[in-house]
């Protein structure tokens, strides 16, 4: 039991899994869903970061890259401004002295100080400038390096080739490593020429970490990387700090010169142009060409600073994700526990809410409610309405009258309140109610109230509860019964003991006082004789009274019979003679018949004799002087088992039919007669006897008339001791009696039945009358000339009178064949009941259906001959 | 079908019958085809659709019983006896098993008896 048990609960946990299985898979796919969407949204907006990140780092790149180039100009321009001058001067001091030779002197002093004054103006740039006229490079104090003098030499060429243009002539030193310019500018109109050398001053100009004297240079201080290279890509000036020297510097930029000047569009759309250094590093180059110089001005910064704001939200943006995850994994681990609490919960909820037929909640502060739910026909009657007043109404219609007054008292909106304020939670009442069809059931009305509710709201409930209450009702009703059993034993007995006392002191004064007054005449032996026989007769009396007593007390498991063969006639009248004789004491008479087919039988003969002893007591007790008492006994066959009849009858004092009902309860007697000695328990004990022996008791009586009472008990006979009825001696009988020419009425209601039986009976020379049902037959039978009919076979269930009923009604006629024409129960019943209902009624037989009619031949034959004589 | 062939295929005591009906055959089978219309069936079916009216059922049983045993019908004689014993001495507790049995029996008795020559 244990082990199905928990198989059962295991099964059950199974079963509870898979639904919240079931009930999570939607929840987790539609969470989901949701973070997949809330995923795509991040990343699109992650993605428009970026590009607004980008396109904000190339608007300030080009800003910064326009900004520098706007400097480089206005340097380059001073320059230029600058050399103009010193190119105006130069003409102008040419012009004034015709040659050079004279003038050269103080033409080199004027270089030499022009030199000096526009140095003094700034302090990036050593200015060097250099006049070449004819052939000769001045001032020709000036040392002049091999270096120096290409770039001179160049400067000039370029000059000569662009005559009243500057150019601009880019170097750079591999010793000092560092860079330079030449602006250069032809004098009039030969091969003279102006040339301006500028040199930094500093070779570490272009280390940032290095330059603390130009600590405001902004250049220097900015994230951005700043480059100056003409437009064959040499390398002007920069500012960066990667740390690589001008040469090296040189070789990067020009590397990636065409990358970083062929992306016209990027350049006209301000976008940056992207390039990885030769260590990797991905690079942003935002690029300006000077329309005039065709100068690059490139500002650049490395990629990652560009996008490191991005990827710091990137990061945020994961960590909280992972973060987001991390959370919702738990709620669902924790949703997925108080699932299955939840989903029990709402499982019992469900279950709960199935067993009632309507939840309704009433509002009784507005006088509203609302069905949670009811049965279909009290919906369809309420419709829409919300009326508390409404659903009172209708529910009226359904309510059993009886009932109507008490649901409007206790279901009434004052009601409610007063219970909600007293805080009485739960309470109700049971009603007869009509939903469906036209019978009443009972329900449960309930109000419940809960704090969970509005302060002025409650639960209506209605659960049926009909077999519980119907159930309820009968035990009641039992109890009830039971109660009143007792009861009325309990009185029953208190009068048993009251009558009893009195029934058994009678005796026993009576002993007491004869052995008193025995004492007084020890010497009269006749006397003493007579006293003596009283004695022993009280004394008997007194034992009778025990017997029955303990009879009545002896539990029925105690109660066998004690089955023997026996000769049931000969034992009967040897024991019940005695009442001859006890009669004729009592100025009464006993009359005994006995006739039977089989007189051996085997029974419990003591219990009969018992029974017998009782009923013929009776009589003989409650009737008066010249009361006839009659037994008879016959014996019928009924589906081939004996049955014996015992009919005790008197027409003594009678019973009242109250006293009948209950003249099988142990105790009771009726005072109808006065000094009658008895226990009440003679007729218990009469019924326990014939029930043991499967037989049956019917009692008819009259007050002022008498008694009959029909004992039927099926007892078998002994087949070896079938000495007066052998099959040969029965059909014998048989054979030299037949059917034809008899006058037979018979009453039945069937017509195929009654076809069938009147076939069967004309076709073996029955002289047959046909009656539809009983009271026809009594019609037909009073109707023919006395002795006219020979049998009547009788239907017992019939309409209008049934086969007792018109046999009784026969029996009454005043006519001399009344009482003795045989009538025969032709039926298919065959209960003791049945049989002893036909006897008592007045029928002579019992034959059963389908008819037999060896059996029907002996039956009317015994009849026949028994009424001849 | 002729009778002998009606009786193996349903149970009946043959020989009682027609004993019973004096050999005669004819009348014999003029009866057994006649209980096919006769309403007493038809009057049991109707009473047992409302087991509650058991002296009805009673009643109703007790009249096929007889005809059935007149007419050496023993199964269905049987049964209706079980149905009124039922009622007698059980109170019927065991009518809702009986009755679907009678009336299934005595359909299929009926059925082959509208077949009898």
């Amino acid at each position: 039991m244990l082990k199905k048990h928990k198989q059962q609960r295991i099964i059950d946990q199974i079963r509870l899994d898979k639904r919240i299985k079931m009930s999570n898979k939607f929840s987790n796919t539609y969470g989901l869903i949701i973070f997949v969407v809330f995923i795509i949204f991040a990343v699109c907006g992650l993605v428009l970061l970026k590009k607004s990140i980008i396109n904000n780092a190339d608007a300030v790149g080009y800003n910064k890259a326009s900004d520098f180039a706007r400097q480089n100009k206005t340097l380059y321009l001073n320059k230029v401004n600058n050399l103009d001058l010193v190119v105006f001067f130069s003409s102008a001091i040419f012009e004034k002295n015709s040659t050079y030779k004279d003038s050269n002197v103080s033409f080199e002093a004027w270089l030499v100080s022009v030199e000096h004054i526009l140095e003094s103006k700034q302090n990036i740039f050593e200015y060097n400038i250099y006049a070449n006229l004819n052939g000769v490079i001045y001032p020709r104090s000036k040392h002049i390096s091999v270096a120096t003098k290409k770039i001179i030499d160049e400067a000039i060429r370029e000059a000569v080739k662009h005559k009243n243009e500057t150019i601009f002539v880019p170097h750079s030193d591999v010793f000092t490593n560092s860079g330079g310019y030449a602006l250069a500018q032809t004098i009039g109109r030969g091969a003279d020429a102006i040339i301006i050398d500028y040199e930094p001053k500093q070779k570490s100009l272009y280390n940032i970490s290095e330059h603390v004297a130009d600590s405001n240079n902004f250049y220097l201080n900015d994230s951005h990387n700043y480059y100056l290279i003409d437009n064959e890509g040499s390398l002007i000036y920069y500012y960066d700090n990667i740390g690589l020297n001008f040469r090296e510097t040189q070789q990067s930029i020009y590397r990636h010169f065409k990358t970083l000047t062929s992306d016209v569009e990027s350049i006209q759309n301000k976008k940056a142009i992207y390039y990885n250094t030769s260590d990797g590093k991905k690079m942003c180059a935002y690029v300006i060409q000077d329309p005039d110089t065709g100068w690059y001005s490139i500002a650049t910064l490395p990629y990652d600073e560009v996008i490191a704001d991005f990827n710091t939200v990137t990061y945020i943006f994961i960590i909280l994700s992972a973060f987001l995850l991390l959370t919702q994994w738990i709620m669902l681990l924790r949703e997925h526990n108080l699932s299955a609490k939840v989903e029990m919960s709402n499982e019992a909820l469900k279950v709960v809410g199935n067993s009632y037929q309507a939840i309704i909640r009433i509002n009784f502060k507005n006088a509203s409610f609302s069905i949670l739910k009811a049965p279909d026909v009290l919906r369809q009657q309420l419709g829409d309405s919300t009326d508390f007043r409404e659903l009172k109404r209708k529910l009226r219609q359904f309510i059993h009258q009886d009932h109507l007054d008490s649901f409007l008292d206790n279901y009434s909106l004052s009601n409610m309140e007063h219970l909600s304020i007293n805080k009485i939670r739960d309470t109700g009442h049971d009603y007869l109610v009509k939903f469906y069809g036209d019978q009443y059931k009972w329900y449960n009305i309930r109000l419940l109230f809960d704090e969970s509710l509005d302060l002025h709201e409650s639960i209506l409930s209605l659960k049926l509860v009909d077999d519980e209450k119907i159930r309820e009702n009968t035990e009641r009703e039992l109890l009830k019964n039971a109660l009143q059993s007792a009861k009325n034993s309990e009185e029953a007995k208190q009068a048993f003991y009251s009558s009893m006392s009195h029934d058994m002191r009678t005796p026993l004064n009576g002993i007491i006082g004869v052995c008193t007054l025995a004492r007084t005449h020890l010497g009269d032996p006749e006397r003493m004789s007579d006293m003596l026989d009283k004695i022993s007769s009280s004394s008997k009396a007194l034992l009778h009274l025990v017997d029955e007593i303990l009879e009545v007390a002896k539990p029925k498991i105690e109660q066998n019979l004690e089955i023997e063969a026996c000769n049931l006639k000969e034992k009967l009248i040897e024991d019940l003679s005695i009442f001859t004789f006890t009669a004729d004491q009592a100025n009464k008479k006993f009359e005994m018949s006995i006739d039977i087919t089989h007189e051996n039988v085997k029974c419990d003969i003591k219990k009969i004799r018992q029974i017998l002893n009782n009923l013929i007591s009776n009589s003989l007790k409650y009737s008066e002087v010249n009361t006839v008492v009659k037994l008879s006994i016959k014996e019928m066959k009924v589906m081939g088992a004996e049955q014996f009849v015992f009919v005790v009858e008197d027409n003594g004092i009678g019973m009242s039919k109250e006293f009948l009902e209950k003249i099988f309860e142990p105790y009771s007697r009726e005072e109808t007669k006065k000094h009658v000695v008895g226990t009440g328990l003679g007729m218990p004990i009469v019924k326990n006897l014939i029930s043991l022996m499967s037989g049956d008791i019917k009692i008819k009586s009259e007050q002022g008339v008498g008694t009959t009472v029909t004992v039927i008990l099926p007892l078998e006979a002994c087949e070896e001791q079938r000495f007066n009825q052998t099959e040969a001696n029965i059909n014998d009988q048989n054979a030299a009696f037949d059917l034809s020419g008899l006058k037979i009425l018979l009453a039945e209601d069937n017509k195929l039945n009654m076809e069938i039986a009147t076939e069967l009976l004309e076709m073996r020379g029955v002289n047959l009358t046909q009656a539809w049902n009983g009271q026809e037959a009594v019609d037909k039978f009073s109707q023919s000339e006395i002795n006219y009919f020979d049998a009547i076979l009788m239907d017992i269930k019939m309409p209008i009178l049934d086969g007792c009923q018109a046999t009784m009604a026969i029996r009454k006629l005043d006519r001399a064949d009344a009482r003795s024409v045989p009538i025969i129960a032709v039926t298919a019943n065959a209960f003791s009941e049945d049989i002893s209902s036909t006897i008592a009624a007045g029928m002579d037989a019992h034959i059963s259906k389908p008819i037999d009619f060896n059996v029907l031949l002996t039956t009317l034959n015994n009849l026949i001959n028994k009424k001849k004589e | 079908m002729n009778l002998h062939e009606l009786s193996t295929q349903i149970p009946m005591d043959l020989n009682g019958a027609m004993e019973r009906f004096c050999g005669q055959e004819a009348i014999f089978k003029k009866y057994l085809k006649r209980i096919v219309d006769d309403a007493a069936f038809d009057n049991f079916k109707t009473a047992a659709n409302n087991l509650d009216d058991k002296q009805q059922i009673e009643f109703t049983a007790h009249t096929l019983k007889g005809m059935f045993g007149n007419l050496g019908l023993s199964e269905l004689y049987n049964l209706f006896s079980s149905i009124v014993n039922d009622v007698r001495s059980n109170n019927g507790s065991k009518l809702s098993e009986l009755i679907p049995e009678a009336i299934e029996k005595t359909t299929k008795t009926f059925d082959l008896l509208k077949e009898l020559e």
